[in-house]
């Protein structure tokens, strides 16, 4: 009876502090014991050695191995946390797209009526599609994906050649008399701008801040309701900045995507400006939640027939994940 | 020599916990979405759960699995989790549950075995998880551990929990599913079985002498 008692004694905690001198309380209680029970000594001794032995090695782990796995762990969280959260919207989301196929039937019957009796020309390329069309002048323009251009079908009666973009587009300018013995006027509406040339090559890009670049030749542009001209020469680019403004800059010196030939060429783009380049381009949502990831810079040429190669060169070279699912493109950071 | 090891012990608990955060805290900080919370826990416990898991579990690509499985799992199921008292226990007894599951799994590929209803983890002690104050002495290190190995799975997950991870008798027994008295029972028994241990303590009290 006493034994065992002294066995759960020599098990507990108060012991354990003892001999690893823990616990002040527990160091002075079983010294105050020892003075008074001198019959336990030897056991009490090899009890002390035994609890001794009991020390280990923590084990050392290598830190980076922690932290790989974790850099695992993040990336097949977010790509489940992506998954999950899929599967419960599917139902909504298939009534969007329904929403959506009708909204586009319904203007494209729209479309249809509004142009019956209009001879305006209208000319899109779709999300993976380019074009290159010859203009009632016999002028060239090579619209890039998902982009739309508009003029009339004749210009003959017309002073000046005008039509309206939408997009991205590369143009190549004749020059044209007109009926008064001068050059007739080609002039380039977007959303924000009025280019105006006489002959010359260049191309306009409206998405994200519209942005005009020539490569030969002189462009005149100006701001829509505005009354100031900007000249622009060979090797400059102008754009419309987020307060409105045109500003010019060279165009070696800017950032800068081209894209002729099916392929981009970034020139210490941010990732942000490739981001609206892909939206724009594919007709897809790109989420970025991480905002500083969106200002890390790229250079040189990517090749753009493939989205899937494209985001997996990114990826690499970024060092991020991306998550692609039907429309959506989804891109984190590594941490 | 008394008073230094108490220095030791203060700045060793120093060390480790940098800013110390209360688990109770840290955890509904955790449950609430707080990714750096989440880090904290992964960061503070991984070395630990990993040394259990590839101690329990010899491949490393199961136990690597296994634990990634429970993170995620838990990360996942945040908002449905209870109070946790003590973080280090709530995930040990998930991972040694989650553990022991995947073995099964896999031994029942293999064999058929009647074991299987009374499935417990076996831990073996290896010389290197001995300390010795001597360190290059293998010999010693060896003497400790062929003590150990020789005791009971149960007696022996025991001891490994309570010592070699320093977790109270109160965890160790809801981490192992059992009840607070068997623990100390186990302990107990395998304490006596290592006080009998002649070559064991001829080794431990020569270690300790020098």
């Amino acid at each position: 009876m006493l034994m065992k008692k002294l066995e759960k004694l020599l098990a507990s905690e108060s012991f354990v502090n003892y001999v690893h001198r823990r616990n002040q309380a527990d160091i002075t209680w079983w010294e105050q014991w020892i003075k008074e029970n001198p019959q336990h000594e030897e056991l009490v001794e090899r009890a002390t050695l035994v609890v001794y032995s009991l020390r280990f090695n923590p084990g050392v782990l290598d830190e980076r191995v922690t932290a790989e796995q974790w850099y695992k762990l993040q990336a097949r969280i977010r790509k489940e946390a992506y998954a999950v959260n899929n599967t419960t919207n599917s139902g909504r989301k298939q009534f969007y797209r329904f929403a959506a196929a009708c909204m586009g039937l319904l203007a494209l019957v729209g479309a249809y009526y509004l142009f019956w009796y209009n001879p305006k020309i209208i000319y899109e390329t779709g999300i993976a599609q380019k074009a290159t069309l010859k203009l009632p002048d016999d002028s060239e323009v090579t619209l890039n994906r998902n982009s739309a251009i508009q003029f009339l079908k004749s210009w003959e009666k017309d002073t000046v050649r005008q039509v309206w973009l939408q997009g991205e587009a590369y143009f190549k300018v004749n020059r044209e008399k007109g009926a008064d013995g001068g050059y007739k006027r080609f002039e380039v509406h977007t959303d924000q701008l009025i280019i105006d040339v006489v002959g010359t090559a260049f191309s306009v890009n409206t998405f994200g801040g519209d942005y005009v670049s020539l490569e030969s030749g002189r462009v005149d542009l100006r701001l829509k309701g505005m009354d100031d001209v900007y000249t622009l020469f060979p090797g400059q680019m102008a754009k419309v900045n987020d307060a409105g403004h045109i500003e010019m800059s060279e165009l070696k010196v800017g950032p800068h995507i081209s894209w002729v030939d099916g392929k981009i060429t970034l020139n210490d783009n941010s990732l942000g400006e490739v981001i609206t380049f892909i939206e724009h381009s594919y007709g897809l949502t790109v989420h970025c939640d991480e905002k500083d990831l969106l200002g890390r810079k790229l250079s040189g040429q990517m090749r753009i027939d493939n989205l899937d190669d494209l985001l997996a060169v990114l990826e690499k070279v970024l060092d991020l994940v991306i998550v692609k699912d039907h429309g959506n493109v989804k891109i984190f950071a590594i941490k | 020599m008394k008073f230094l090891n108490r220095i030791g012990q203060n700045l060793n608990t120093e060390l480790s916990e940098e800013s110390p955060m209360m688990d109770a805290e840290l955890w509904e900080l955790f449950k609430k979405g707080d990714e750096a919370a989440f880090k904290r826990i992964y960061f503070r416990n991984y070395p630990m759960l990993h040394q259990y898991a590839r101690n329990i579990c010899k491949d490393e690509h199961v136990s690597d699995d296994v634990i990634q499985d429970m993170f995620s799992d838990l990360w996942h199921s945040r908002r449905n989790l209870g109070v946790a008292v003590s973080i280090k226990a709530y995930l040990f007894s998930s991972l040694r549950r989650r553990i022991l599951l995947k073995m099964k799994q896999i031994r029942r590929k293999q064999v058929l075995a009647l074991e299987l209803f009374t499935f417990n983890p076996d831990i073996e002690f290896s010389p290197e998880m001995v300390l010795i104050r001597e360190e290059g002495n293998y010999f010693r290190r060896s003497i400790v551990k062929e003590a150990l190995n020789q005791l009971s799975k149960r007696q022996k997950e025991v001891i490994y929990l309570r010592f070699y991870q320093d977790i109270p008798y109160k965890e160790v027994a809801k981490i192992m599913g059992i009840n607070y008295q068997s623990v100390l029972n186990y302990c107990q028994k395998a304490l006596q079985i290592l006080r009998t241990n002649d070559a064991l303590l001829r080794v431990v009290s020569e270690d300790a002498i020098r």
